[in-house]
């Protein structure tokens, strides 16, 4: 076989390549991935201690379980995946939120007293959700679903705790709240 | 080249300074000024305190009006290459200034984002996208169109008039909002949701951890909805020719189908299914909660 | 699929082709360690690189957090950024990076539970053969779905060269294989997509 017909780009099937060219050069994630990155870096900014570091490179390995989840192609509805990709999803947001929940702390007595009320009580409703949503997944540990629950909820918190500290890496005299939700 | 580059750097950099030189402002000062503007460029506003109203308008200026809040340490307002500032910042959030009180009108191309504090944000007639947020002001919004994205802590937002793929975003504050977005993507945690989209629906995420969910819309052909709660109500209402493969779980609560004949199975547990092929079953409409009721019902 | 596929849809990729060099002044706050700056940049790419990552991996979720990976290395690396070449272009780059690191991790992991090599494109040419035809109708013009049933390599040299631009000698550079093997994974993708598509 020779080099042009393996490589049909040069104009071999104008349809197919129409297509591709077609084809959108942006599409958006189904949720908002910002909060999980903001705390990794957050956490590999300043000061952050070697163990939680190496926690935090451990959602890298979530993946393996996502490559588990995904492996039917077609991406049908509540595809199964096992309980233990779902410890390590859990374990993997520990130090991510140990940081978070610690820089909140650190300036929750410079909030506004009504809003610190009512981000506590949030953090608080998020924590009795997680203890559901961990429960229902040890009895329905093949739902997809409650999985993605877990990780959204995760992300909320740390949403939350984004929107309403101040961003330490900045020069003190800039540093602002800013709604990161 | 590299020498075109520093060089451009430094023209770039001092036309900054020119510009925070000229806008440089005074606490509590009245305000009063217009940059000219590209008129798709990016227009970005931060407050802490007050209100804060963004205006689109048809010219390719930005126009800064108002008072600045009395402890305004530094005000900037500049453009440079495509992007304009507006900034107010204040020393300290513990000391309380009577708040920022600014209209800022923009070509209404812009793209927009707005990041407060606890100040309250007006938004009308953006077309370019648009980023509100703010920490635990409200936000009211019309006629937006283009990516828009609202965020807000303990705030409500209210929305009339918004097409474009549209993300909500609440912690306890309540949403409540008119689209005729396609798309439409829903967060709270305790905050409740009432939403109604004029537009045939083809994308629907929505999560909320303990708040309610209500949304209403026509499902376009191959739409995708996935909503998930954990222990607030959802209820969806959508047009009772819809075609989706239908499958509704929740853990220890009830599920109510008004939408088809079919009925759902309930478990020992509490909890329930429905599985379903509505029509063509040619979309996807996936609902989990684990103690929250879900509903499902015709328009 | 999850995703939505809409070119002026959420976040940008089509801001950041529109206005190249806006990219500099965040790249220049984020690397001075400011995180909002580098929100921006997440915001202009995160469309880019996540379409990136779904394509090489036709999976929503690992293409989720393949992005996030993605960013987080950026972050980490962005001293290493030149600015020679636009900040999209280097970010693109390690992005395929960082999704071919992975899927060369997972390899060893996938044999060891299967037992079998190329275990998955077995599995995949299998659902070719049984893909009816309501499925196949579907299909017609839908060349994003039917990349995803793509067998994995030759899904990854098409997304590579047919869709991302680049060479076959860069392509096999980096996935470690013979030139004429990234030749014959694409030869193979495009027929299978002729096919599939009935073009």
């Amino acid at each position: 076989m020779n080099e042009r017909d393996m490589n049909e780009r040069d104009g071999a099937n104008p349809e197919l390549d129409a297509l591709i060219d077609a084809l959108p050069r942006a599409i958006d994630p189904p949720r908002d991935l910002w909060p999980t990155i903001n705390a990794r870096i957050a956490l590999q900014g300043n000061r952050a201690r070697p163990w939680e570091l190496a926690a935090a490179a451990v959602l890298a390995a979530v993946t393996v379980a996502a490559m588990f989840v995904g492996f039917s192609h077609d991406a049908q509805p509540r595809v199964p995946a096992p309980l233990w990709a779902y410890e390590q999803l859990d374990s993997a947001y520990q130090p991510l939120r140990h940081a978070s929940l610690e820089r909140y702390r650190a300036g929750a007595d410079r909030l506004d007293p009504e809003l610190r009320k009512t981000v506590e009580a949030n953090l608080a409703i998020i924590d009795r959700a997680l203890a559901e949503i961990r429960t229902a997944l040890a009895s329905r540990p093949s739902d997809a679903a409650l999985g993605q629950m877990l990780q959204r909820t995760y992300d909320q918190e740390l949403a939350i705790v984004d929107a309403v500290t101040p961003r330490q890496m900045i020069a003190p005299d800039q540093s602002h709240y800013r709604g990161a939700l | 080249m590299r020498a075109l580059n520093v060089l451009l750097k430094l023209l770039l950099k001092i036309g900054l300074l020119l510009s925070c030189i000229a806008s440089a402002a005074h606490a509590g000062e009245a305000i009063d000024k217009t940059l000219a503007v590209k008129p798709d460029g990016v227009v970005r506003i931060d407050n802490v305190r007050g209100r804060i109203e963004v205006q689109g308008w048809d010219r390719s200026e930005v126009m800064v009006k108002g008072t600045l809040d009395d402890l305004t340490k530094s005000f900037t307002f500049e453009t440079a290459g495509s992007t304009t500032t507006v900034k107010v910042e204040t020393p300290d959030h513990l000391n309380r200034g009577n708040g920022s009180d600014l209209v800022i009108h923009v070509p209404s191309a812009s793209r927009v984002r707005v990041d407060l504090v606890s100040a309250d944000l007006t938004m009308q007639a953006l077309h370019g996208s648009v980023e509100g947020r703010t920490v635990s002001g409200q936000i009211d919004a019309r006629d937006l169109s283009g990516t828009i994205v609202i965020g807000s802590v303990s705030g409500r937002i209210e929305v009339t008039g918004a097409a474009g793929p549209v993300t909500f975003n609440s912690v306890s504050g309540d949403i409540n909002a008119q689209t005729d977005a396609e798309q439409l993507r829903i967060s709270t945690v305790s905050g409740n949701a009432d939403i109604r989209s004029d537009a045939r629906l083809k994308e629907l995420t929505m999560h909320s951890v303990s708040g309610d969910l209500d949304v209403s819309s026509d499902l376009a052909d191959g739409a995708q909805v996935r909503g998930s709660t954990t222990s607030g109500f959802i209820r969806l209402a959508v047009n009772r020719d819809v075609g989706a493969v239908v499958d509704l779980r929740t853990t220890s609560s009830g599920i109510k189908n008004l939408l088809s004949d079919d009925k759902p199975t309930r478990e020992m547990s509490g909890g329930g299914t429905l599985d379903m092929t509505l029509g063509n079953g040619s979309g996807v409409l996936e609902l989990t909660s684990i103690s929250g009721r879900l509903e499902l019902l015709a328009r | 699929m999850d995703a939505a596929i809409d070119d002026d849809s959420f976040n940008t990729g089509v801001a950041s082709l529109a206005f190249p060099r806006e990219d500099d002044r965040f790249v220049e706050a984020a690397r001075a360690g400011d995180r909002r700056a580098f929100e921006s940049l997440y915001t202009r790419h995160v469309g880019r690189v996540f379409a990136i990552c779904l394509r090489l991996t036709a999976n929503v979720q690992t293409a989720e957090e393949l992005t996030q990976e993605a960013f987080v290395r950026a972050w980490q690396r962005l001293s290493s950024f030149r600015g020679d070449s636009a900040f999209a272009t280097w970010l693109h780059r390690l992005t395929v990076n960082v999704v071919l690191d992975q899927q060369r991790a997972q390899r060893p992991w996938f044999r060891r539970l299967l037992a079998i090599d190329d275990a998955i494109d077995a599995v995949a040419s299998e659902q070719t053969r049984t893909v009816s035809n309501a499925e196949r109708l579907a299909d017609r013009h839908d060349l994003e779905s039917a990349i995803r049933r793509l067998p994995p390599a030759a899904r990854t040299v098409f997304v590579l060269h047919d869709v991302e631009g680049w060479q076959h000698d860069e392509i096999a550079a980096r996935t470690g294989t013979a030139i004429g093997t990234s030749k014959a994974h694409l030869h193979r993708a495009r027929q299978l997509l002729r096919e599939w598509l009935s073009l």
